[in-house]
């Protein structure tokens, strides 16, 4: 993705999926588990990105779901940015990416981010959660699978 | 490698300076921007989703919807013929407490609000009035079930309400005792509320004989300066003695239902 184009399209994308964030994402649960539309824009444009640019996307993704959430900035921003730069490392291996790659990165950091702030955030009863992490992370690959290819496409298109 | 630690470390700056922000009862200046960002777009998506769920729901019940609002109508004007009379007993009311000398009952003023949005992960509610609106940190939040939360940010247009299944709505923090009273009982016990992060509560009486049983309903104790007595809180689900504490605990099922909050009332 070309620079410029790629980080416009990311802000207007983490704009939307704040807001969807704060009004969406409850009403849109499912067994006790909700979207997290942040990350699913995080992982998805860190696809397409080298891993610095992924750390910063987690940054400002992290940054507008603790201010949004009124959850601990630093916890939030922290787990995103790691999680934006492992993915964009993951981009720089010589590997084919598809709606199925963006399917199972999108439920692994899904994962690995709920039982990071799990850890960092203790929460009262551990196995609610855990199960909750579970449908969450398919129901973030899920919603990763047609964004994936929404930038894929807007990515491989020409420049005019 | 660098600009993940640089990024790392500025999120840390941001937190602290969040938490150094909140133990002033202020919003620091990160959240707030983003907050009014963000807000537009969550305004109109939340009013698209209730306008859409409102009438698929019309559509299908319309026939319940008809009786029930009939029965709301007939209600209401049952309600009018003793609201003048309550009005009166209640200035009645604080006029012997002036001359007694006593301080006003909180919950007096009732600013209605909208919710605007959810964050269950935090267990708080954004809901579309502040300072602006006369609304304080730690005032009570309640909806028509019962109690919902305390407000704990508050911005000019916008406030954040932690819920009283939150963990962080705890005895002893900044001063937000939060105590229930079952009214039940005759005397009625009082015992200490405490959020389980989930969807109860527990309720530590310090009489492990305290008479509580399943079912019994909870209410704010009013052993507070900002939460009137009276607000009902929910129902017993499980009680648990706890001999090596010398106390009884009571889970207690909220008697709100996070989903169907549309409308709240802060007290103020």
């Amino acid at each position: 993705m070309r620079s410029y184009k790629g980080w416009f399209i990311g802000a207007i994308l983490l704009w939307i999926a704040g807001g969807f964030q704060l009004s969406l994402s409850y009403p849109m649960s499912i067994w006790g588990a909700s979207p997290d539309f942040l990350l699913v824009v995080v992982v998805v444009w860190s696809l397409f990105a080298e891993r610095r640019n992924g750390a910063a996307m987690g940054f400002f993704a992290g940054t507008i779901q603790g201010a949004v959430a009124g959850g601990h900035l630093a916890t939030y921003s922290v787990i995103r940015t790691v999680i934006g730069f492992v993915v964009g490392w993951l981009t720089g291996l010589e590997f084919e990416g598809n709606i199925a790659v963006a399917f199972i990165v999108t439920a692994s950091a899904t994962t690995v981010a709920q039982i990071a702030y799990l850890l960092l955030s203790p929460k009262g009863a551990i196995l609610p959660f855990l199960l909750a992490t579970i449908v969450s992370a398919m129901y973030n690959g899920v919603l990763a699978m047609p964004l994936y290819a929404l930038l894929k496409k807007v990515a491989d298109s020409p420049r005019r | 490698m660098a600009v993940l630690v640089v990024l790392c470390i500025l999120g840390i700056v941001l937190g602290t300076v969040q938490n150094s922000a909140r133990t002033q009862d202020h919003v620091d200046r990160v959240s707030s921007i983003v907050r009014s960002a963000i807000m537009p777009i969550s305004t109109m998506m939340t009013s698209i989703s209730r306008t859409t769920s409102g009438f698929v729901e019309g559509t299908i019940s319309a026939n319940r919807l008809v009786q029930e609002n009939r029965r709301l109508k007939q209600m209401e004007a049952v309600y009018a013929t003793y609201t003048e009379q309550i009005d009166s007993l209640k200035s009645t009311n604080d006029e012997l407490r002036a001359m007694a000398g006593f301080s006003q009952v909180p919950g007096k003023i009732r600013v209605p609000a909208s919710v605007i949005g959810f964050s269950i992960n935090e267990n708080r509610l954004t809901i579309n009035v502040g300072s602006n609106q006369g609304v304080k940190a730690g005032s009570p939040v309640e909806c028509a079930e019962g109690l919902v939360g305390t407000v704990e940010d508050v911005e000019p247009t916008r406030s954040q309400v932690l819920l009283i299944t939150s963990a962080g709505l705890q005895p002893n923090s900044k001063g937000k005792v939060l105590g229930g009273i079952d009214v039940n009982r005759k005397p009625p016990p009082a015992g200490l509320l405490r959020g389980d992060n989930a969807s109860t509560l527990t309720l530590t009486f310090m009489d492990p004989k305290a008479p509580v049983q399943i079912g019994d309903l909870i209410v704010t104790s009013g052993y507070s300066e900002k939460i009137p007595r009276g607000i009902v809180i929910g129902r017993v689900i499980q009680v648990e003695p706890s001999e090596e504490f010398g106390t009884l605990k009571a889970k207690i099922d909220p008697a709100f239902t996070l989903g169907r909050l549309e409308v709240v009332y802060v007290l103020g």
